[in-house]
């Protein structure tokens, strides 16, 4: 009996004794929270979109700052209002040597619309048709003026034609092939993605060898990895770890403004308080977000007046965020007749929202409370909320719920947050409308942005949200990685360059 | 017998069993905040005071006014300890009520009835064994939301099966004896036979299972909060609280911890209770 | 023997047409997969949310969905998961080494542990040796998994360097999850095993055995650990349901690529034919095991007979 406890013992520490954590010379290991469900690049997108990034070329790109460069089409022009050819790169060849041209463009056009599978893009519904104009040439033809064109052509992910046969996404799960700065190596579900450079990428290759994405879910044992060196980037850090990853030797913070949008939806389509529009001012007035963001967010959110970002086309500086004012928030209450305030319910997720999303929740219901609103805060599981949300829409008079700015460019957040017909709108206002189509179908950049000028002002006097503020999102790096975060939050690698 | 004698001869086997009286002492504390939690705490355990987050305990350098520490709310740590000792042994308490009643009278009737309804119910039994636990709780969560009831409906029903098949099995075995037999030819009523002559039966093997479950139900809460689906965000609950503070265990060990002993504490001296009430009322160890 | 095998299996089919119809019906209460797959931050027209809910098979009026799923499923055809497109099936089964091989070596460290534990508690009941004994083991309970896994992280990963911290991959990758998991069962064989020995002890031909001069140590050795065995034997293997369960927590820890994670994920992504494969093959290992279980009950005691 004791020896084998013995020998158990000695077993033991010999798998003890020198692990090793280290990383690998020309490895480059990013932890996040949860890998995709494939790596299909025309299928419902998960959080596969990284490693699609680094395996696929889209038609268009954005660079790390959110402007749009060439890509697989090295240029692009409207010769109509409704017509637009792009010209592409020549001389790319995908991982298992085919060759990339116009026909190769065409047949994932017709993949992608496919409407028999849950697709990846929905943009289809404003292309009246494509055709192939020249061997690296195309032409796409829209049902109206459409500015972003271009940008949505970002998301179209090309694949060779020896993979295009539909339904074949299991092939894409088992060997993706693509034109991209990295091989596929691996896929382990749930726990890997290996990918090798791509020694001949059209751009020159990687700097580095291999690419690995890991899912840690736990936030905890992602921070203790990277520092410890098992990974060497972690993404949605916490503010509250700064101090500790900066301190620990070898390993730093970097931060970069985030393009998501956090707002409180006032629901004006179903009866109630909400739909006098002081009521909704006053409640904009009732909740001091500056306090907020310097205690519960460490600082690392701003304050703005609506949705549009300084960086967005069309921001407008001198629309400026409503103050804290409890006082005026009383006195529009009354004059809306609720001088007694009113009750109301507040729907939530733990997983919309960033930093102590929560925390933060319950602090706006103690605001509201004290101009004499009370909240009842209902938390919901993600799959419920969304539910509520985008099916039956049967949540509350008050939605807790983020939008992405994508592109640099307002009108997917105006149009799917504030336009009537939007996935996530929940009010009704047509002059708001009617400035969001003008917008939207107009070729003239500079008209546009004037436009959003003046919707900034509208959307803010309408009150149809309670206007919160934008996060910082936050990596800790190895100090071994050089690397800068993008605007829209992917991770993308190709620039990378490791110093070991 | 008089009262006396009997008291005494309890206190002595009381004495003669280390087990339960040690948990029945370490039971004290948790029990005790439990009752006077509105008197105990030193502060109010919700009230957040934003710029003391993440303070340390008072020996260590924290505020005077915060004994065991901040949370990430800056919220009073010993202030939600105590009033989380009467959120955990409710949780145990009724959740062991719960299952323990329901499980017990299924399986009573289940097994003294017999034939089809018995045969009914031991499929149902099956199926619930057989199904995943987690996702059973995760779905009824989802649906009905965090909160401290559905907590313990979800840990409730879904705790009856061992009652069950105890109950069951113990009432097949009685079934055969002569003074259930005896009751059955005097023409007693079905529930009376059960009530006045299976029950006390059973009871001790009942408790004894019940003891082991009140533990289980106190770390299954945790669980729950650990997934997103427990309590909620404003029920001062040590499972939640561990939940919530395991965020931080790596810039500040406190808000997991402290609950994290509490919780070890409490279910240790319950499970020494149950060890001890097993060797007292399971009748084949009685040497 | 055979004809109770049978009767065994014979009893398993309404238990799992039982499972069946229960996941079934129990997804269909949580709502609209589609919604599930539009993308972010996009919005979408009516048709084409109708479009998706055609795409994945969910148009179809409720019952006729369930016979659907019935008789595929009979056929061993669980369906393709919404987003990715790959079987279901054999999404879960990939996924089930790294949860067995959990499962079983914390199995084995708990068995390692508790067996001699509860041995040394029952020979000395009662003593301050048996109360040590059953705190210790006990411990393992009382601490909820994803603590004492997050702790021994931060101690062995963190601190000590020594282990690492998260996925799987070389050997030493298993010791902390399987300590975890495994702790948590240590208590349950302790006791078991204490109170088989106990009983045992008590037992005619043990104390002829003790009667005749037979050191007590032998004695257990000898006579009583094979009987204390058998009933151990029936609760391991429920327990071994339990366990596989239990993974979960663990498995989000330690970033450990198994079954459990599998499935929470595919719940909250609405993904259900993922979930409903994960339940249903779960539900025919946990049959499984019951039914080798008894079986083996019989080998261990022929003193049980098969009718």
């Amino acid at each position: 009996m004791k020896r084998t406890i013995l020998a158990v013992l000695a077993a033991l520490l010999l798998l003890v004794a020198p692990s090793s954590l280290a990383a690998n010379p020309g490895e480059l290991v990013i932890a996040v929270e949860a890998l995709g469900d494939h790596l299909d690049p025309h299928r419902a997108p998960g959080n596969s979109a990284h490693a699609l990034m680094a395996l696929f070329d889209g038609i268009t790109r954005l660079d790390k700052d959110g402007n749009l460069a060439p890509s697989l089409a090295s240029s692009w022009e409207a010769i109509s209002d409704t017509t637009w050819i792009f010209n592409l790169q020549q001389g790319v060849k995908f991982h298992n040597g085919e060759e990339f041209n116009a026909d190769v463009v065409i047949a994932n056009l017709e993949r992608m619309s496919d409407p028999n599978e849950p697709r990846a893009s929905y943009s289809f519904d404003v292309f009246a048709g494509w055709r192939k104009t020249g061997d690296y040439q195309f032409e796409i033809s829209t049902v109206a003026p459409d500015p972003l064109l271009p940008a949505r052509m970002k998301n179209f992910f090309i694949a060779p034609p020896s993979m295009l046969g539909n339904p074949k996404s299991d092939d894409f799960n088992r060997h993706p092939i693509g034109t991209g700065p990295f091989k596929f190596v691996e896929w382990i579900a749930d726990d890997r993605v290996v990918l090798a450079a791509n020694e001949d990428y059209y751009l020159g290759a990687p700097q580095f060898d291999r690419l690995v994405f890991r899912a840690i879910p736990e936030a905890s044992s992602r921070v203790s990895e990277l520092l410890t060196g098992g990974v060497d980037i972690v993404t949605g850090l916490q503010p509250e770890f700064i101090g500790l990853v900066d301190s620990n030797a070898g390993t730093r913070v970097v931060t970069r403004v985030s393009p998501i949008n956090e707002v409180i939806t006032l629901r004006t389509d179903v009866e109630g308080p909400l739909q006098d529009v002081r009521v909704r001012q006053a409640m904009n007035y009732a909740v001091d977000f500056d306090t907020i963001i310097s205690t519960l967010l460490s600082g690392y959110a701003h304050r703005y007046a609506t949705v549009v970002h300084p960086f967005v086309l069309g921001f407008n500086p001198e629309v400026e965020p409503y103050p804290y004012d409890p006082e005026k928030a009383k006195s529009l209450l009354a004059e809306a007749g609720y001088a007694d305030g009113f009750s109301i319910d507040f729907d939530i997720t733990p997983s919309v929202g960033g930093t102590n999303n929560i925390e933060v929740a319950q602090a706006v219901v103690a605001y509201l409370g004290q101009v004499g609103i009370n909240v009842n805060l209902r938390v919901h599981e993600y799959g419920v909320m969304r539910t509520l949300v985008y099916g039956d829409r049967s949540g509350g008079p008050m939605i807790r719920w983020q939008w992405k700015t994508w592109d640099n460019d307002p009108d997917g957040i105006f149009y799917g947050m504030f336009h009537s017909k939007g996935t996530g709108t929940f009010n009704n206002d047509p002059v708001t409308d009617e400035m969001i189509i003008a917008a939207r179908f107009n070729l003239d950049q500079e008209d546009r942005a004037r436009i959003y000028g003046e919707l900034q002002e509208r959307v803010k006097e309408q009150a149809t949200h309670i206007f919160m503020y934008y996060t910082d999102s936050i990596y800790g790096l190895s100090d071994r990685v050089t690397w800068e975060p993008r605007i829209d939050e992917r991770l993308y690698f190709y620039q990378a360059t490791l110093n070991d | 017998m008089t009262r006396s004698a009997s008291l005494r001869r309890s206190l002595r086997y009381l004495g003669r069993n280390k087990m339960l009286v040690i948990g029945c002492v370490m039971l004290v504390v948790p029990v005790v905040c439990a009752l006077a939690a509105q008197w105990l705490a030193p502060n109010d355990p919700g009230a957040q005071t934003l710029i003391m987050r993440l303070k340390p305990p008072a020996w260590l350098g924290g505020d005077p006014r915060f004994l065991l520490g901040t949370d990430g709310l800056g919220r009073d740590i010993l202030s939600r300890l105590i009033y989380g000792a009467r959120v955990s042994l409710i949780v145990g308490l009724t959740v062991v009520a719960i299952g323990g009643t329901f499980g017990t009278l299924i399986g009573l009737v289940s097994g003294y009835v017999g034939g089809l309804f018995d045969a009914i119910v031991m499929r149902v039994v099956d199926v619930f064994l057989a199904f995943p636990f987690l996702v059973l709780a995760l779905v009824v969560m989802a649906l009905t939301g965090p909160g401290l009831g559905n907590v313990i409906l979800v840990l409730g029903f879904t705790s009856w099966v061992p009652y069950a098949r105890v109950a069951r099995a113990k009432v097949l075995g009685l079934k055969e004896r002569e003074f259930v037999e005896a009751s059955q030819a005097l023409a007693a009523g079905a529930w009376r036979v059960m009530l006045r002559h299976v029950l006390p039966n059973i009871f001790s093997s009942i408790i004894v299972i019940a003891s082991s479950r009140v533990a289980t139900a106190i770390v299954s809460e945790a669980t729950l909060s650990f997934l997103g689906l427990g309590v909620g965000a404003t029920t001062p609950s040590w499972g939640a609280s561990l939940s919530d503070g395991r965020t931080y265990l790596l810039i500040a060990w406190w808000p997991a911890t402290l609950p994290g002993l509490a919780i070890m504490v409490t279910v240790l001296a319950i499970n020494l209770i149950g060890d001890g009430l097993r060797d007292r009322l399971d009748p084949r160890l009685k040497s | 023997m055979l004809t109770y095998a049978l009767r065994r299996i014979g009893l398993a089919v309404p238990t799992l047409f039982g499972v069946l119809v229960t996941v079934f019906l129990l997804l269909r209460m949580l709502g609209d997969p589609a919604v599930m797959l539009i993308p972010p931050d996009t919005t979408i027209t009516p048709e084409q949310l109708r479009d998706i809910r055609r795409s994945i098979g969910i148009d179809e009026p409720l019952p006729v969905q369930l016979w659907l799923f019935l008789t595929n499923a009979v056929r061993g055809d669980f369906g393709v998961s919404y987003y990715g497109g790959q079987d279901a099936m054999q999404s879960v089964v990939s996924r089930l080494g790294p949860t067995l091989e959990l499962s079983l070596i914390a199995l084995a460290f708990a068995v390692a542990v508790g067996v001699p534990l509860g041995i040394a508690a029952a020979l000395r009941r009662n003593s301050l040796v048996d109360i040590g004994i059953s705190a210790v083991s006990l411990l393992g309970m009382s601490m909820p998994n994803f603590w004492l896994g997050l702790m021994l992280i931060l101690v062995f990963g963190v601190q000590l360097k020594w282990l690492p911290i998260s996925g799987r991959g070389e050997l030493q990758n298993l010791i902390l999850p399987a300590f975890t998991l495994g702790a948590s069962m240590v208590a349950i064989v302790q006791r078991l095993i204490r109170t088989d020995v106990l009983e045992t002890l008590t037992q005619d031909f043990v104390r002829t055995a003790r009667a005749k001069g037979a050191a007590p140590r032998a004695v257990v050795w000898h006579h009583t650990l094979k009987n204390a065995l058998i009933p151990t034997v029936t609760v391991l293997g429920l327990q071994f349901g339990a366990l596989l369960g239990g993974s979960v927590v663990v498995e989000t820890v330690f970033a450990w690529p198994g079954v459990g994670r599998l499935m929470i994920q595919s719940i909250s992504n609405r993904d259900y034919p993922v979930v409903q494969a994960a339940v249903v093959l779960f539900a025919v290992f946990f049959v499984a095991i019951n039914l080798v279980v008894d079986i083996v009950y019989g080998f261990l005691d022929p003193r049980i007979r098969y009718d």
